[in-house]
């Protein structure tokens, strides 16, 4: 597996580079700005250019898939005697490690912007708040590669009945809103009704002595967001992690033994 | 003989459509196969299958005794006739590709084809041109020390002088050791290559044996007992 994420990466590096460089550009153009415009709308542009990053590099990351099950490159990856598993776990991790790069430069340049919003990082010692980067990260990235394994089981699925690129990517298009429906009936139909343990990840941490938040103006969901974390159903996650698994053994097994060049 | 693949009875629907009917075939080990038939007679669809890259309907195929998968792959060196490298590469990422990928790739002999075949390593594998491709892709396929050699078309679209470079690569490479199915339909090129052809048509063998006895027993070249059958 090694082997062929690092070719995927040595594949990929120039327009990855790309990408990374107009992240950087468009930001510096922000930084430019900054006597110009108001700060806050340039905390708003940063944070839009690090969605659209997000979303052009998922879309990106799903034809990393594709390509090979549409693309005459596929009679390379698919004769090569390599496991199911393999091949589409290097497709996982190439994505994660690409996302993971993309997305710290961009909320790199997001943090610096905001930084420079005197009332938000004031209100954030005043009240001795430090913000949980990690635990953000972490769950942006399980969320992008959680909707990458569904897209890519998705495309597979689609790939065992339908060879034209075309009509094949539309297809897909419609399994994974199905599948997210499904799957958003259950989690929220389901299972948070019958099982209600919740868990919590913290995305504002307090500094010692004031884990305290005595503003009587904040709602209650804001201000247990900020003291307690995200709420997170146990069961949920439990069954969104048996959903990634079934997904990457299924999506494996179909492109190492069922798909049709 | 011990056989290197062993079809029987396999067939291959596309809907209403078979693409094989019941095909058997036997490919010995050591012989070069000539796989002979028009367009759409099943020959890209029984080498794909070989191949690992498409699933048979019914029947059964055997490789080195084995059901197709990872062990497979590992002894087939598949020449397809589309440009499968990456368009990333240059010449010499293919042959690192290669290395890092195949066990039994020798990375000599590769750059020993790559010479004879006049071929920059340092050219990107998108700039040549149809023949410079072939010629490439078929030098990384026999660079393999592999059990069965398949190669789709290996003179399509290729002129005649690269035809020959082509031709002498195969047969300059071929080990008794090893068996290779060629596909084509410009049998007069090609027949001296093959120890044993195989008529397809719509999804069947409909002839195959012995080429030289062939040709004594029909008093016709192989060129000529193809355009027979496919008359």
């Amino acid at each position: 597996m090694l082997k062929l994420i690092k070719y995927e990466l040595i594949g990929k590096y120039k327009s990855f580079g790309i990408l990374i460089l107009l992240i950087i550009l468009l930001n510096l153009g922000l930084i430019s700005r900054m006597n110009h415009w108001e700060t806050e709308l340039l905390v708003m542009l940063s944070i839009f250019i690090g969605m659209a990053i997000g979303v052009t590099l998922l879309v990106w990351c799903i034809n990393l898939f594709a390509q090979d099950l549409y693309d005459d490159k596929g009679y390379l990856t698919y004769t090569l005697p390599q496991r199911g598993y393999s091949i589409l776990g290097s497709k996982l991790i190439v994505s994660a490690i690409f996302y993971i790069i993309a997305m710290c430069i961009a909320a790199a340049f997001s943090i610096y912007f905001m930084n420079n919003v005197n009332d938000f990082q004031m209100s954030l010692d005043m009240a001795g708040i430090k913000i949980k980067w990690l635990n953000i990260a972490i769950l942006f990235l399980t969320s992008f590669v959680g909707v990458l394994m569904t897209i890519y089981f998705s495309i597979s699925v689609t790939r065992l009945a339908i060879a034209k690129k075309r009509m094949g990517k539309f297809a897909a298009f419609i399994i994974f809103a199905i599948i997210n429906t499904i799957e958003g009936l259950i989690s929220y139909k389901i299972i948070d009704k019958v099982f209600n343990h919740t868990f919590y990840i913290k995305i504002f941490g307090f500094l010692q002595g004031t884990n305290t938040i005595n503003n009587s103006n904040m709602d209650s969901d804001l201000t247990s967001l900020i003291v307690n974390g995200i709420p997170l159903n146990t069961a949920n996650v439990i069954f969104q992690v048996i959903i990634f698994i079934v997904f990457f053994i299924l999506t494996s097994y179909i492109i190492e033994k069922k798909i049709d060049l | 003989m011990e056989s290197i693949l062993k079809a029987s009875n396999l067939t291959k629907s596309y809907f209403r459509k078979k693409g094989l009917n019941n095909l058997d075939l036997e490919i010995p080990l050591g012989r070069i196969v000539g796989l002979l038939g028009p367009n759409g007679s099943g020959k890209t669809t029984f080498i794909k299958i070989a191949a690992g890259i498409l699933r048979h309907t019914s029947g059964e195929i055997k490789i080195d005794g084995q059901d197709s998968g990872v062990y497979t792959k590992s002894v087939v060196a598949y020449l397809p006739d589309v440009n499968f490298l990456y368009k990333w590469m240059k010449i010499k990422h293919a042959v690192k590709f290669y290395k890092d990928m195949f066990k039994d790739f020798d990375e000599n002999k590769c750059k020993e084809l790559l010479v004879f075949m006049d071929l920059d390593e340092n050219d990107k594998v998108t700039t040549l041109s149809k023949g410079m491709m072939e010629k490439l892709n078929l030098s990384l396929t026999l660079a393999r020390k592999a059990k069965l050699y398949i190669l789709d078309e290996p003179l399509g679209g290729v002129d005649p002088t690269a035809r020959e470079k082509i031709l002498n690569a195969i047969i300059d490479n071929c080990r008794e050791d090893s068996s290779m199915i060629v596909t084509t339909h410009l049998v007069n090129d090609i027949e001296r290559l093959f120890d044993d052809v195989a008529f397809i048509s719509e999804g069947k063998i409909v002839l195959q044996g012995n080429a030289e006895e062939l040709r004594i027993e029909k008093g016709k070249s192989i060129d000529e007992l193809y355009r027979e059958v496919f008359k």
